[in-house]
């Protein structure tokens, strides 16, 4: 008697898989902190907004042949807008404290924003900064991470530059494309609250 | 002012306004590096098992009810092996009383039935001793399972399995019978054939035999917190060093060896059937993440005890009024409808239902929880209803009796007509037609 070893274990093919999936997982890391901001801005519960991500984790797996990894995220946005507008038709009513777009206000948010110096006391109101809030959780996560820097923790340009590893030009050239993006996502806020560019 | 000199402006106008703006704006809280990892560890199949989760989540206890009903018996018969489960159990004996039944009823999941029980006994507990082995806050344990898949079956169509372990410090055995086979099985592992015929018929393995013929490892379970579970592993190794292939490194060590594994888990990740895998996918649902991975954080180390005191909590059964308000509240938050009645001799019903698992998965909208206690006093059993893919059920009775010796009476098996019991190693591979 020598070898008397039998396994049985079917899922010894997931072996193969193993190059598409860390490519899958990759992409999804790349972008899922941005989509996260997305949902729990929009949901207003980490807990909920976890279990979405996860879903979406799921569906990533379910789509891998369809989806390639560089077109993950806005596919990953839709899926996340996809269960976020199914939960709320499951509620009887949605929280008062949560944002709600308001295209109209939005997108004479986005005219005021290149055209005037808008006062402090306008910025500090609610609606404004919801609005604005929507509309920079909608932007995709290269974007995003530009932004919060440069306007949230105060990253100087060649500061980000050291951090990204490019020029000066090429993160004011980053800034400037996401400048641009925030503004067409406050001229474009739908009215389910699942802006998206 | 040409168009560049314009656009200039009002871009400079935009970064003026969003620098003064965001001094008014709140970025929600960034997802943590461990909470960033469990996105990912969601079953692959496993819709139901995510819900799961979820409704374990609304318990705030549920990694312990989740790897007591995943994990019956742990041995790690090569020694330190078994520590990892031994934080498992020590918790669990401290938060429950004598033992545990926990009873599984017509679970569906991927084609898969289960049906069984599941009995824990912990140990007396000593205050002044903290275990370095499972075994020491187990004193016995019995599982006993019938799975069955469904004849469309992706996997295994028509498989039906019987097994049986019971553990104690006298004897701890195994029983195995196969009812069906699919050819499924056979034409992915055709050495099975040599076991057809003793598993047909059933066999009675004794553990503590096996193990005597060098490493030896034995993990069953069948699941349902955490995916389509169904587990069992069987390894023994003798080492061979003279072997004929010695230089050879497929050869060596397992010249002679017996490994059976069967498992129907479909997460990614799940097959590798180790006592040590099976730990660690305990540990994972005990506490969220990969417990060794990240102990040594105080993050993970204030998430593990925050977890264990829900734990406590939970599953101790000494709420008062005050905590049970609480556990209320925690579970309306969750599920849409909560009612608590009274049901006589001071005992109450608390039943909630309509739980939010969120998405467009419907598969347990039904699914509901009923917990019997007494307000002040101790939880009596605990039912989760209409789980899985059918109208499933886990009940989780705590009880303060010892566990009768009959359960671990292996007799009942070996009695059966055509059941063979393989004591020593050398019986178990002549059984296989050497």
């Amino acid at each position: 008697m020598t070898v008397s070893s039998i396994g049985i274990n079917p899922m010894d093919s997931i072996a193969c898989e193993t190059d598409s999936r860390d490519a899958l997982s990759a992409a999804f890391d790349r972008c899922a902190v941005g989509i996260y901001r997305f949902v729990v801005y929009r949901v207003g519960d980490p807990h909920l907004a976890d279990d979405m991500m996860q879903q979406a984790w799921l569906a990533a797996i379910q789509a891998e042949d369809r989806v390639p990894p560089a077109e993950l995220e806005p596919w990953l946005r839709g899926v996340a807008r996809n269960l976020i507008r199914n939960h709320w038709r499951t509620q009887s009513r949605r929280p008062d404290h949560l944002p709600i777009p308001d295209a109209d206000f939005a997108a004479e948010l986005s005219r005021r924003l290149v055209e005037e110096d808008i006062p402090d006391d306008a910025l500090s109101r609610r609606e404004t900064r919801s609005q604005l809030m929507l509309a920079i959780t909608s932007l995709d996560a290269e974007a995003q991470e530009i932004v919060i820097a440069r306007y949230f923790e105060g990253v100087t340009h060649a500061a980000l530059a050291s951090r990204l590893n490019v020029s000066e030009r090429a993160i004011e050239g980053r800034l400037y494309r996401a400048r641009l993006a925030l503004r067409e996502n406050l001229a474009h806020l739908d009215d389910e609250g699942l802006c998206e560019r | 002012m040409n168009d560049i000199e314009r656009h200039d402006e009002r871009d400079d106008r935009l970064d003026r306004n969003l620098l003064a703006a965001a001094h008014h704006l709140e970025l929600p809280v960034e997802p943590s590096p461990l909470q960033r990892a469990r996105w990912k560890r969601a079953p692959e199949k496993g819709i139901l098992g995510m819900k799961r989760e979820k409704f374990w989540k609304v318990l705030g206890a549920g990694g312990a009810m989740a790897a007591c009903v995943t994990l019956a018996v742990i041995l790690g018969l090569g020694g330190t092996k078994s520590v990892n489960a031994a934080a498992i159990f020590d918790s669990l004996r401290d938060a429950i009383r004598k033992s545990l039944w926990i009873e599984i009823d017509n679970l569906q999941a991927e084609g898969v039935t289960a049906n069984g029980r599941v009995l824990l006994v912990f140990t007396d507990r000593d205050e002044n001793s903290a275990p370095t082995d499972a075994n020491d806050a187990l004193a016995a344990s019995f599982v006993e399972l019938r799975m069955t898949a469904a004849p469309d079956q992706e996997d295994f169509p028509g498989l039906d399995l019987e097994t049986a372990v019971g553990v104690t410090p006298d004897d701890s055995w195994c029983y195995l019978k196969t009812h069906y086979i699919p050819a499924t099985i056979y034409a992915d592992a055709p050495f099975l054939a040599f076991f057809a015929p003793m598993l047909n018929n059933g066999v009675v393995l004794d553990i503590d035999a096996l193990d005597t013929a060098g490493n030896g490892n034995v993990a069953i379970g069948a699941g349902a917190g955490h995916g389509p579970v169904a587990k069992i592993t069987f390894s023994t190794t003798t080492s061979n060093p003279s072997g004929d292939g010695a230089n050879d490194p497929d050869d060596g060590e397992d010249d002679d060896g017996f490994e059976f594994s069967f498992s129907t888990t479909n997460s990614a990740d799940a097959g590798e059937g180790t006592v040590d895998h099976v730990n660690e996918h305990l540990h994972e649902m005990m506490f969220g993440s990969d417990f060794r991975a990240t102990a040594n954080t105080p993050e993970a180390q204030a998430a593990i005890e925050s977890h264990m005191e829900l734990v406590r909590d939970f599953l101790t059964g000494r709420f008062t009024p005050e905590q049970m308000t609480r556990f209320i509240d925690m579970i309306e938050s969750s599920a849409s409808e909560v009612n608590v009645a009274p049901i006589g001799d001071g005992a109450f019903l608390l039943r909630a239902s309509g739980f939010e698992f969120h998405g467009a998965i419907s598969a347990d909208e039904d699914m509901a929880l009923e917990v019997q206690y007494h307000e002040g006093g101790r939880i009596d059993n605990v039912k989760l209803l209409n789980l899985g893919d059918g109208a499933g059920e886990l009940r989780f009775i705590f009880s303060d009796d010892d566990a009768t010796s009959e359960v671990f009476d292996r007799s009942r098996y070996e009695s059966r007509d055509g059941v063979r019991t393989i004591n020593n190693i050398g019986e178990l591979f002549s059984g296989f037609g050497q």
